[in-house]
């Protein structure tokens, strides 16, 4: 059975995480607003307020015999001002009212059967009286404001009664919509976090499968600067790592072949050189003729015979010298130190000389690095002829220290400036192309890097590359 | 599939329960439509017009709003005539008087302290015009839609400061009004033809 892709697995997560969570809180939510509205609405509550009404109006009632009784009492004689009017109503316990005396004629209420008590306005009680005068009338409005809020609060009760069940749905369909956005904001998060989770480590996949596949070209873009993106710069490092090593190994392989080949070229070359040589000698000496033409054609062929063996040997010294080469023997120099040593070798040559002040001492093999440099030399004189200039720099550059070798010259064609340094390969008609390869060979052995690009001025520039030491201290030096 | 059913018909039943609050019916054997003086009319009593919930909200003093529609149709779905009957009741519990006021091109106010007399008055129509002949002699179907409200609009403000919570334009108005001032469906009531009617001489 297939696994679940991880992408999935974690979006099922955060929305089960989501739902889960939404889930008890409904229920909850639904316990606890049952809870609330049973706290406002229940039976206890209606009876309270139901007896609360009917207290109320029996307090109305009350209230109404009171004014009624104060009204004949206050319509019969003796007249009475304005004070006793009052004093009247507060010793009968009615203080929250308003009294008017006004002239009879303005009440347009039957008086003829006495006083006359109702509400009005919906919140007071109204007594209207004739005085004993039969000239004035009494109005006195008592205001019934508590009790009709009693009523206002039944009545409100009442309808929240009525619409409670379907409050307590209300309230569940908005919590129910209000968790669903919340489950679907989780779904986009989840989906979103999912894709820039597994994004990535599909990458990384891909990545790995073709470099199972050799391709170690193949790089992820890393687009972010998380620990994902330190991941992915990690792989890429590895990746180039792995492409530097496997072209080390296999410079390594060339070399070692090369060597090899070498090696046995001359051992198998060298051997006849010598019984050839003596064997034409003799050939020279042993004439007794009289023919002095043959002997100067014999004299001839053995010069010519002996100076190609002369050369034969030559090259193979050459390639005995780059079978075996030696091992480096590393001590504290000073480049520019070397640049002026090989340089006084050539007075002739046209050489410039624009090398770094304090330039810091690197671990080098002396012997190997002037090598190194009669080389580069060299092949710059080939390339820019006797008259071509050539420019010897020294410069630093983090940790590294960096010799450029600059001509005059036509310069490298772009196709041969890696081949360049691999062992018999030329650009020119004469030598054998070992030069640049033992040159190579140095450089790498010294953890070092050689490369060469057209110059700024055309020709061709060589650049070695050389470590600095980490306990290397500039030492204050001008060197020309 | 089961649970998904049951899902949804909760989530149905949750959606539609906002259901009206009363179930008010007339009988047949108390409808009676006839002609008279070239007008249509009807005798009708309306059963259960107040449910025993709107009569405790009333006998708490709620003013409450009666509505009684009729409506001709034909079988093509035409108008033929639409005969509305408003009124509304307020109860004074400190006086125990019912009020209930016609509301109408002549308004009167029928004032007593029997709650009978108030569900009589409501509930048994007489004479009630509902269109002027002719009509087309077709099929013609009475509908009739009621509505009892005990929920006046000073009532609503009263409840919505008491919940708060239910402001105006708030996020659980999506889901809960407290106005109820919409009608119930039209129902089919009786189904003639206008020819097929008897009519009554003026004085009966």
């Amino acid at each position: 059975m297939r696994a679940i892709p991880l992408r999935w697995r974690i979006i099922a997560a955060l929305i089960g995480l989501a739902l889960g969570t939404t889930l008890i809180l409904a229920l909850l939510a639904r316990h606890f607003l049952a809870l609330s509205l049973q706290t406002n609405v229940n039976v206890e509550m209606g009876s309270a307020l139901t007896s609360a009404l009917s207290l109320a109006k029996e307090n109305y009632d009350a209230k109404k015999r009171q004014l009624q009784g104060i009204g004949q009492l206050l319509s019969a004689p003796p007249h009475r001002d304005e004070n006793a009017l009052h004093a009247a109503f507060a010793d009968a316990g009615l203080n929250d009212l308003t009294l008017r005396v006004s002239p009879i004629e303005q009440i347009d209420i039957d008086l003829s059967r006495g006083p006359v008590v109702s509400k009005v306005e919906t919140d007071q009680l109204q007594l209207v009286l004739a005085l004993p005068d039969s000239q004035r009338a009494l109005t006195a409005l008592l205001s019934l404001k508590a009790l009709i809020d009693v009523g206002n609060a039944v009545q409100t009760y009442k309808h929240i009664e009525m619409a409670e069940d379907d409050l307590r749905t209300a309230f569940l369909l908005a919590f129910l919509v209000a968790a669903a956005g919340v489950v679907l904001l989780a779904s986009v998060i989840g989906v979103r976090i999912g894709f820039e989770i597994t994004r990535p480590l599909n990458a990384l996949l891909k990545g790995t499968r073709e470099m199972a596949r050799d391709n170690l070209q193949y790089r992820i873009p890393r687009g972010r600067d998380d620990e994902i993106g330190l991941l992915i710069e990690s792989f890429n490092q590895m990746a180039q790592d792995l492409v530097e090593n496997r072209r080390k190994r296999l410079e390594a392989e060339q070399i070692a072949a090369w060597r090899e080949i070498a090696r046995r070229l001359a051992h198998e070359i060298k051997n006849p050189l010598t019984p050839i040589q003596l064997a034409v000698q003799q050939m020279r000496d042993k004439y007794s003729g009289n023919d002095p033409a043959y002997q100067q054609f014999v004299t001839n062929c053995t010069e010519i015979v002996t100076e190609e063996v002369e050369n034969l040997r030559s090259l193979v010294q050459e390639f005995a010298n780059f079978a075996r080469m030696p091992s480096l023997s590393l001590s504290p120099s000073d480049l520019n130190e070397c640049v002026h040593n090989v340089v006084r070798l050539y007075p002739d040559a046209h050489i410039h000389l624009d090398l770094e002040k304090n330039h810091p001492t690197l671990e080098l093999d002396a012997e190997q690095m002037r090598r190194v440099l009669i080389n580069l030399i060299e092949n710059s004189l080939d390339a820019s002829g006797k008259n071509g200039q050539i420019e010897i720099r020294t410069r630093t550059s983090d940790d590294t220290a960096i010799l450029s070798v600059i001509d005059s010259g036509p310069g490298v064609p772009l196709k041969d400036r890696v081949r360049i340094f691999q062992p018999y390969v030329s650009t020119k008609e004469s030598g054998m192309g070992l030069g640049l390869a033992v040159v190579h060979n140095i450089i790498e052995d010294h953890g070092g890097h050689i490369s060469v690009k057209d110059a700024p001025k055309g020709g061709a520039q060589f650049d070695l590359q050389l470590p600095i030491p980490d306990r290397t201290v500039a030492q204050p030096e001008e060197q020309r | 599939m089961t649970r998904f059913f049951t899902i949804k018909t909760l989530a149905f039943y949750l959606l539609v329960s906002v259901h009206p609050l009363l179930a008010q019916h007339i009988p047949q054997d108390s409808l009676y439509i006839y002609v008279q003086s070239d007008t249509l009319r009807l005798d009708a009593t309306i059963d259960s017009l107040f449910s025993k919930r709107a009569i405790d909200a009333i006998e708490t003093g709620m003013t409450t709003s009666i509505a009684v529609q009729f409506r001709l149709r034909t079988g093509r779905g035409d108008n033929l005539g639409l005969r509305s009957l408003f009124r509304r009741l307020e109860h004074d519990i400190w006086e125990g008087q019912y009020r209930l006021i016609r509301q109408s091109a002549r308004p009167d106010t029928q004032i007593t302290s029997h709650f009978e007399d108030i569900r009589r008055a409501c509930s048994e129509l007489q004479g009630i015009s509902l269109a002027q002949l002719p009509l087309p002699d077709e099929p013609i179907t009475l509908q009739v839609r009621i509505d009892v409200n005990p929920i006046s609009s000073e009532q609503r403000e009263r409840t919505r400061q008491w919940l708060k919570i239910i402001e105006k334009g708030s996020y659980l108005e999506f889901f809960f009004t407290l106005d109820r001032s919409t009608f119930p469906e039209w129902i089919d009531l009786f189904r003639f033809r206008p020819s097929a009617l008897p009519h009554l001489l003026d004085g009966n």
